[in-house]
């Protein structure tokens, strides 16, 4: 059953939503954000599966950060659109994404730059194992009237076996003629360089590969600044 | 400590090393010295089992044990350690975090306890003084975006912290300043004892004005041509490497 559940947050408000879903999903949210709003967005699955549209309106002055971290039993699917609606509206998504045995994480987003001077930045990390696959693909769209805007866009995949599976699509419509866009993707294994480093060091074979690994999450879990989550999530990593 | 026996290297099918001798006592310097590939770094690396460079003949002994068919972390427990010339950056792996790893898998291997983060802070303030190094630098990422003193430094607060029994030094003193090469070089003299031995590989004499070695050797096509005291290394600087390889 899906479910629709709908937010606003209010001109000038300044909110956290920490989701963590238990069971399986398949729930819309649409969320509205009014001017000057500030909303930190965290959103954990843990061992479940789920289909989850996340729809989101940003007016003026308005910021958005969201961090979404996936570890799915069979398939996650994350699909994000936001649509910057205002002057100096601006975006983070985060994700970090870990997958084992022959689960999938798929995420989509589409970035809506509809007016001038807004800013979008996309950061999605997979670290794959086993025969699991990722896929993201993400569509920045810069609309005619949407000068000046600022967009970026970046997938890094971390394969852990030579069955992992990662397919990236990034896409670009730029409508507008001053902008600034980067977006690009990376898949590879762990760094032999960085690895025999660490082991020059002492650190067994095992070590350093975990370490390497949790250096490769850490860029996002960072982006996590509530202290208890930030704890409760290196803990389940 | 240390018995280099007829030591042969290829990588790439290409030898690279060709029966190598060296002998290193507890104690000692030993200075290495040689052309741009004449297989400096490659002795360097196969000492430490870079997994590039293979033994094709030849035995490396460190107090007795052949270590070549050993990784390179049961090396590097056994107290050899290897000061890289391009130290490897590291993004996402935090350098304090590294360095009580590294230092704790060392204790546990000799049987003694690990330390918590704030006994190891402890640890740390000492080592940070012997090494010349900013506190600031144990909060970044793993030589990244490190300039290349702070790297080199870098590596011997690694050193400091591990205390190994054997410390290769290749090319410490590369692309440091006058203050930076001093201060590498007291840090390497402060760590040096009667217990432990280092192997100094460099193109230049200049740090030999202050770190004094007992041996110094020059490597020409994988062998080492000449072995004498640290007045070869000023006969180097004044005549040129041409001067050994034309009258061996």
């Amino acid at each position: 059953m899906a479910h629709h559940k709908s937010i606003i947050i209010k001109k000038n408000i300044v909110k956290t939503l920490i989701l963590t879903e238990k069971k399986d999903t398949d729930i819309t949210y649409n969320i509205t954000m009014q001017k000057n709003s500030k909303l930190t967005l965290i959103n954990i699955k843990n061992n479940i599966k789920s289909t989850d549209h996340t729809n989101i309106i940003l007016a003026e002055n308005s910021s958005l950060n969201c961090i979404y971290i996936s570890l799915p039993k069979e398939t996650i699917e994350n699909h994000i659109q936001v649509d910057l609606n205002g002057k100096n509206a601006n975006c983070k998504l985060n994700s970090l994404s870990i997958v084992n045995k022959e689960n999938k994480i798929i995420n989509k987003t589409l970035i809506n730059h509809n007016f001038s001077e807004s800013t979008s930045d996309q950061l999605f990390k997979n670290i794959l194992n086993d025969h699991s696959y990722s896929e993201f693909s993400g569509l920045i769209h810069i609309k005619r009237h949407a000068q000046k805007t600022k967009a970026n866009q970046l997938n890094k995949n971390l394969l852990l076996s030579d069955t992992a599976k990662s397919i990236a699509k990034p896409q670009l419509k730029i409508q507008a003629d001053n902008v600034k866009c980067a977006h690009g993707s990376s898949t590879g294994q762990i760094n032999q360089d960085e690895l025999f480093y660490l082991q020059s060091r002492g650190l067994t074979i095992k070590q350093a590969k975990t370490m390497l690994i949790m250096g490769f999450a850490k860029e996002i879990i960072d982006f996590i600044t509530i202290k208890k989550v930030k704890k409760s999530l290196e803990k389940l990593l | 400590m240390l018995k280099i026996k007829n030591l042969s290297v290829k990588t790439n099918n290409i030898e690279i090393l060709n029966n190598l001798n060296l002998h290193i006592k507890a104690g000692e310097i030993h200075v290495i010295m040689g052309t741009n590939g004449s297989g400096k770094s490659t002795l360097a690396k196969t000492i430490v089992g870079h997994p590039q460079f293979k033994a094709s003949k030849g035995e490396i002994l460190f107090e007795g044990q052949n270590i070549l068919k050993l990784a390179p972390d049961k090396r590097a427990r056994l107290g050899i350690f290897l000061s890289f010339q391009y130290p490897t950056e590291i993004p996402g792996v935090n350098n304090a975090s590294f360095l009580r790893m590294a230092y704790n898998t060392h204790q546990k291997s000799q049987g003694h306890p690990a330390l918590d983060p704030l006994e190891f802070e402890d640890l740390l303030q000492n080592k940070l003084k012997i090494a010349n190094i900013s506190e600031k630098y144990l909060d970044r990422a793993v030589n990244a975006g490190f300039s290349g003193g702070e790297k080199k430094k870098n590596e011997i607060l690694q050193m400091a912290v591990l205390e190994p029994k054997l410390a290769i030094l290749d090319e410490i003193d590369s692309g440091l300043d006058i203050d930076a090469l001093k201060s590498v070089a007291n840090s390497v003299n402060s760590l040096k004892n009667k217990n432990n031995a280092i192997i100094l590989i460099t193109h230049y004499q200049r740090i030999l004005n202050y770190i004094k070695p007992d041996y110094v050797h020059v490597i020409h096509k994988g062998q080492i041509i000449k072995s004498g005291d640290k007045t070869l290394a000023h006969k180097l600087e004044k005549k040129g490497y041409e001067w050994l390889i034309t009258n061996p």
